[in-house]
């Protein structure tokens, strides 16, 4: 019980910590966020009238007083749940642009986080438990080299290949924009038609990591004693490889699955760029590039607490699923 | 005094390596791990490749036909005659930027690798086996780096920073990719730290570091190893990634800013998929090289693995 | 105030697109309006017989490129704010400023006076009604800038700074009172755009108001709008609806950014875009030379900006070198992909503005490259080279290594510069091109932290601010203070006597002795050596309609929408739907 009671506490800690830091690391930073908005007017590397930034300065409200008393309030924001506006979109509030991005992303990085961990966990297995056989030497060959391309790099492939030049696929968007976004079923075929190739980018390369996580644990733990003592003792193959390898072997990747799925941001931000994908990872670009600090702040803020609970989720499950932990943090 | 069961369970030292590899570590003066790695099949492969890539880093200034930044030539000529990989829509010549781009990758790789190894190592190392506030202490400072999102943390520092460069890449990526190390090799070492072995270690009275260094880390080598090859490829997946995004400095040479002014000159407009596919093809090649090494790392630490 | 109107692309993803950030703002100052009569008269005698839209001479649609408001536009429809959408087809000044020729159409207003310096009076047009059928007045004028008053968040042009007052007398009669002198604000105060009383009274926070109805009095109403896509529909009530003649206007999200943005503009996909090309020749000309054109007209002069304050660039000697000095033909080429035409001396825009060049100034003030004397011109004032071919300073000793600073990622700059460092590097100058990120650029720039770097000036229609923003003394601060535009940090007794002048010159005439006289400055003091003029980004398709302005017919800038759509017209050839 102390464990996870311990690894509760971490959590309240953490997210305290990373709140903190989210307040600091967008202050450390040169650029006023007013000019930059004006000038996004004015077209960049014109002369702008002070009188225009004052005026654009009042209008967004800028955050006054002491760096402290900015920090309480901030605080207290978070508490309360209200993010404020956004510079960029204003008067949109920062939350109403999240709930609109949120889905999105929600739902590409889903999916295709999910299916390549599944994909890739059970290639590795297979991989290890034949290797250096054929199908272990097709997996591994080839998931080194597809894995290694950078994934923008697919994706501008992607775009002109099968969008540009094929025009099977649409080049960008999340949704063409001829039918509206409703709960209708020609609005979801649609999104879905606009996320192939984005969920395609990712799918790639997406696996591998896991491939390879996998088969190098997997090719640890079959070398380890209790292994070997159950193949020797005459255990079924099939169950040694599930009951004992796998399931020691599955551990750093169900780490490494929980806080992947909180760095999901991170990770789509380039291929949303590239496709224009209305989620999260673009959002938050934009907002970064925008010096938008209010949304930047929020979307920092929302990933860190779903990497935080990712995190937590992954360390209950540790010890559930290896109870020699648990035993250890109690004695 | 160890026990029968600690001894068992360190593979390296109570089983001998099969016949042929041991004997070519025997004969030879290479470093064992060298003759490890070259008696795998695919680590070999990967170590050729990266040896190439490391010679054509070395010696670029003599294997470029064209200084690599010079705008003299005429603009987006299509390959073939003096430039077998076209111009660039500035007038570069495009092979030998893709020679140079060779140095900036492996430098990237080897220094942001070794420094992110190290402090994932030295961290982790640490938190794992001494566990208590130690423990408590470095976890929270690795949850709390894991939880600040990579990718947008090391576009907001690059992005903001004053400066732009290769050092600064370097820098961002070392600070914001130790953390996930750090927490794997801790993870292993929860495991390896309630083996039989080590407690029995513990109970013989054996020191701490000795336990750490003697005992653990051996069974932690392929980690360490691949952590490092890991970590490098990482580094130069993140730089070219950063400075294709425009983030690093766009005049120095490298793959990433290949393919920045590529993808930002319209190459694909011009036809030139020369410029835009060799730079990505080579990142997939020095990565592969790498990810191919690593096959062979898990001998390293465990001898059965070794193939004849 | 150079606030763009340009319809298509708002500079998003700075980081990403480092072409687009500088559609330069609007065109040259009075550039001889060479006829607005019709280059492409296509005869409009073939309407009878294709389909409906046709029947009634109509363009049913054109394809545009981007409509604003970010990468996740969010309705806002409110003419003042930032973060708007495409608003320049609903809502309509009082007059249009044509960017190219900065001639002065009217628009809702009919004609102005200056009744004295101080003292505008403009009459309104009568018989315009609001897009929901209510009458448009002088009141509602009076209304729009007394709001901006209330609103200073909006006011992003600074007008009541320098307003003190705007009156309504009876129905078509608007009275602009300022504090001072103020002729060449006339730009500015034309530049607003009317908005109805009956709707805006009612509305608390003008600042948050996002006027999702968009009522206005011009040539198009919303017709929908999410985040991928603006659809715009023609105004049937529109006061000069008989010269409208294209039926809706779709705009498309830049989502893919600007890669994929010109694979849609080579293939066709749309009728009005403004967005850099590279080689647009072989990219969009080529792909369809019948119907793809462009036209990048000059803009804003981009100037070698040297920090005055330290030597040598104190030395009006050593910056007449650096006139000579640089190849800008070089830079034209290889650089700028020749789109762009090299700058003047004088700080105008040639050939556009010719008449307002000085008697006496050869070659529109052009100084062509020549090194040999740079080299003499240096000589003669007493800069030795030194023996490892390092220039020395007047004082024997070596100059410093210079900054060039260029903002990261902006990369026909950063290929300029590099250009120039070649160029003095032939002098004997050492200079270190520096790529800083653009808010540290922008900073750098205001407390005068520098040593050289790419200064923006002029090429709006308001030949005052031309020369005030760079050469203005109010407008700079002693180093480590943030000067707003005079980042040089010029301070001289005539520039500002000769500004001041300007400001009250009530007439055109009046106004050109004293610009002859401040071009003089620019090129006997070399203040700022301007390298070449900013292009405009329009590329049009005349498949489904004709009459675009361009080279052979610049009746106006690309950015003056309301003109341009009174002046398109269907293709007569054309046999689509």
């Amino acid at each position: 019980m102390r464990y996870f009671v311990s690894r509760v506490m971490f959590f309240v800690l953490t997210l305290w910590a990373a709140v903190t830091l989210n307040f600091i690391i967008p202050r450390l930073q040169p650029g006023d966020p007013a000019q930059t908005m004006v000038q996004r007017l004015a077209g960049q590397s014109e002369a702008i009238d002070p009188a225009a930034i004052r005026a654009v300065q009042i209008m967004l409200g800028l955050p006054t007083g002491s760096i402290f008393e900015q920090y309480v309030d901030y605080l207290q924001a978070v508490v309360r749940g209200d993010f404020g506006i956004s510079y960029t979109y204003f008067p949109y509030t920062v939350t109403h642009m999240i709930a609109e991005a949120l889905p999105w992303t929600i739902v590409l990085v889903g999916v295709t986080h999910v299916l390549g961990f599944v994909i890739g966990t059970l290639l590795g297995a297979a991989a290890a438990w034949k290797r250096n056989g054929k199908f272990d030497t097709v997996v591994s060959l080839g998931s080194t080299f597809i894995g290694t391309l950078p994934f923008f790099w697919i994706a501008l492939i992607l775009i002109y290949v099968l969008a540009f030049t094929l025009r099977w696929f649409p080049e960008a968007g999340g949704y063409s924009g001829e039918i509206d976004p409703a709960w209708s079923w020609a609005f979801f075929g649609d999104a879905i038609y606009h996320g192939i190739l984005p969920a395609l980018s990712l799918l790639i390369t997406a696996p591998i990591g896991w491939i390879m996580g996998m088969r190098n644990n997997m090719v640890h733990t079959l070398g380890e004693d209790y292994t070997r003592l159950a193949l020797a003792k005459g255990l079924r193959q099939r169950r040694v490889a599930l009951t004992y390898s796998a399931r020691v072997a599955i551990l750093p990747n169900v780490t490494g699955f929980a806080l992947g799925l909180g760095t999901i941001l991170g990770g789509t931000v380039m291929v949303e760029m590239i496709f224009g994908y209305p989620g999260m990872g673009k959002l938050m670009f934009d907002a970064i590039s925008n010096r938008d600090y209010p949304l930047m702040q929020t979307i920092f803020l929302f990933t860190t607490i779903g990497v935080l609970l990712a995190n937590l989720c992954a360390d209950i499950l540790y010890g559930v699923l290896d109870p020699r932990v648990r035993r250890e943090a109690q004695t | 005094m160890s026990t029968p069961i600690g001894q068992v369970a360190k593979p390296i030292d109570s089983e001998p390596a099969p016949g042929d590899v041991a004997a070519a570590v025997r004969r030879s003066r290479l470093p064992s791990w060298v003759v490890i790695l070259w008696a795998n099949r695919k680590s070999r492969i990967g170590l050729i490749m990266l040896g190439l890539f490391i010679f054509v880093a070395v010696f670029a200034p003599l294997l470029a036909t064209h200084d690599p930044k010079v705008t003299d030539f005429a603009q987006s000529l299509p390959p073939g005659g003096a430039h077998p990989l076209g111009t660039t829509a500035s007038g570069q010549d495009i092979l030998s930027q893709l020679v140079y781009g060779a140095r900036t990758s492996i430098v990237v790789g080897l220094v942001a690798g070794t420094v992110v190894t190290f402090i994932a190592l030295l961290v982790g190392l640490t938190a794992g086996y001494l566990q208590g506030w130690v423990d408590e202490v470095l976890s929270f400072l690795i949850n709390l780096a894991l939880v600040v999102p990579v990718l947008p943390l090391m576009i907001t520092i690059a992005a903001y920073s004053p400066v732009r460069g290769l050092f600064l890449i370097i820098f961002v990526i070392s600070i914001t990719g130790w953390a996930w190390g750090a927490r794997v090799k801790r993870a292993q070492i929860l495991t390896l730290r309630s083996r039989d072995y080590i407690t029995a270690a513990r109970f013989a009275g054996e020191g701490r570091l000795r336990i750490i260094f003697a005992e653990i880390m051996p069974n932690m080598m392929s980690l360490v190893v691949a952590g490092f090859l890991g970590a490098a490829a990482g580094a130069i997946g993140a730089e070219a990634g950063l400075e294709f995004l425009g983030l690093g400095d766009p005049t120095t040479v490298s793959w990433g800013t290949m393919l920045y002014w590529a993808n930002n000159s319209g190459a694909m407009l011009t036809g030139q998929w020369i410029w835009l596919g060799a730079p990505g093809l080579a990142i997939a090649l020095l990565l592969s090289s790498l990810t191919l090494i690593n096959f062979g790392v898990d001998a390293l630490s465990n001898p059965h693995l070794r193939e004849r | 105030m150079k606030i763009v109107k340009e319809v298509p692309v708002q500079a998003d993803d700075p980081l990403k697109s480092p072409w687009r950030r500088r559609t330069v703002a609007l065109a040259s100052l009075l550039v001889l309006a060479t006829g607005a009569a019709a280059c492409q008269s296509g005869s409009p005698t073939e309407e009878g017989n294709k389909g409906t839209p046709k029947a009634q001479g109509m363009v049913s649609q054109l394809n545009m490129g981007d409509f604003g408001g970010g990468n996740a536009p969010q309705r806002n429809f409110n003419p003042f704010s930032p973060t708007r959408l495409v608003t320049d087809f609903t809502f309509e000044p009082l007059f249009v400023v044509n960017a190219y020729d900065c001639t002065v159409t009217p628009w809702l207003g009919t004609s102005y006076t200056w009744e004295n310096p101080a003292k505008l009076v403009v009459k309104t047009r009568s018989g315009v009604t609001w897009s929901d059928g209510k009458p448009f007045s002088a009141k509602d004028v009076a209304f729009t800038y007394n709001l901006l008053k209330t609103a200073p968040a909006l006011d992003t042009n600074g007008l009541w700074s320098k307003l003190t007052s705007v009156t309504a007398e009876g129905a078509d009669q608007v009275t602009f009172a300022f504090k001072e002198a103020s002729v060449p604000t006339f730009t500015q105060v034309s530049d607003v755009r009317m908005v109805p009383e009956h709707i805006w009274s009612a509305v608390t926070d003008v600042a948050k108001f996002t006027n999702n109805e968009a009522v206005g009095t011009g040539p198009y109403t919303v017709k929908s709008q999410n985040t991928q896509q603006l659809v715009l529909e023609r105004n049937p009530k529109y006061w000069q609806a008989d010269k409208i003649k294209v039926q809706r206007m779709m705009f498309k999200k830049a989502t893919g950014g600007a890669e994929v943005d010109k694979l849609r503009l080579s293939r066709g996909e749309y009728d009005w875009n403004a967005m850099f090309v590279p080689d647009i020749e072989k990219t969009y000309v080529a792909k369809d030379p019948e119907h793809n054109h462009y036209w990048f007209p000059p803009g804003a002069s981009i100037s070698l900006f040297m920090n005055l304050t330290k030597a040598p660039f104190n030395d009006v000697e050593f910056r007449r070198a650096m006139t000579f000095a640089i190849d800008r033909d070089e830079i034209k080429n290889k650089a700028q992909f020749g789109y762009v035409e090299t700058a003047s001396q004088t700080g105008l825009v040639m050939p556009g503005q010719k008449a307002w060049l000085a008697p006496g100034i050869a070659n529109d003030g052009k100084v062509p490259y020549d090194a040999a004397q740079a080299k003499k011109v240096l000589a003669d004032a007493g800069y030795k080279t030194g023996p490892d071919g390092k220039l020395l300073g007047k004082d024997g000793k070596p100059l410093p290594d210079f900054s060039y600073k260029v903002p990261n990622g902006w990369v026909d700059w950063i290929q300029a510069a590099q250009v120039i460092q070649k160029n003095l590097a032939d002098l004997g100058i050492t200079v270190d091109v520096q790529t800083p990120s653009a808010e540290v650029h922008d900073k750098d720039r205001g407390i005068g932290n520098f040593d050289m770097f790419f200064g923006v000036h002029g090429g709006g229609c308001n030949i005052y601010q031309a020369f005030q923003h760079p050469l203005g003394s109010s407008q700079t601060a002693p180093i480590g203070k943030v000067a707003p535009t005079n980042f040089i940090r010029w301070k001289d007794a005539k520039t500002d006597a000769l500004l001041e002048e300007l400001a009250k010159a009530p007439d055109e005439a009046a106004q050109k002795t004293v610009v002859h006289q401040l071009e003089q400055i620019m090129v006997d003091q070399v203040p700022v050596v301007p390298l070449w003029y900013g292009a405009q980004w329009f590329e049009y398709r005349s498949e489904k309609a004709i009459g675009w302005p361009n080279a052979k017919d610049p009746y106006a800038g690309p950015g003056n929408q309301l003109i341009i759509m009174t002046k398109l017209r269907p293709n007569p050839d054309y046999r689509g739907k």
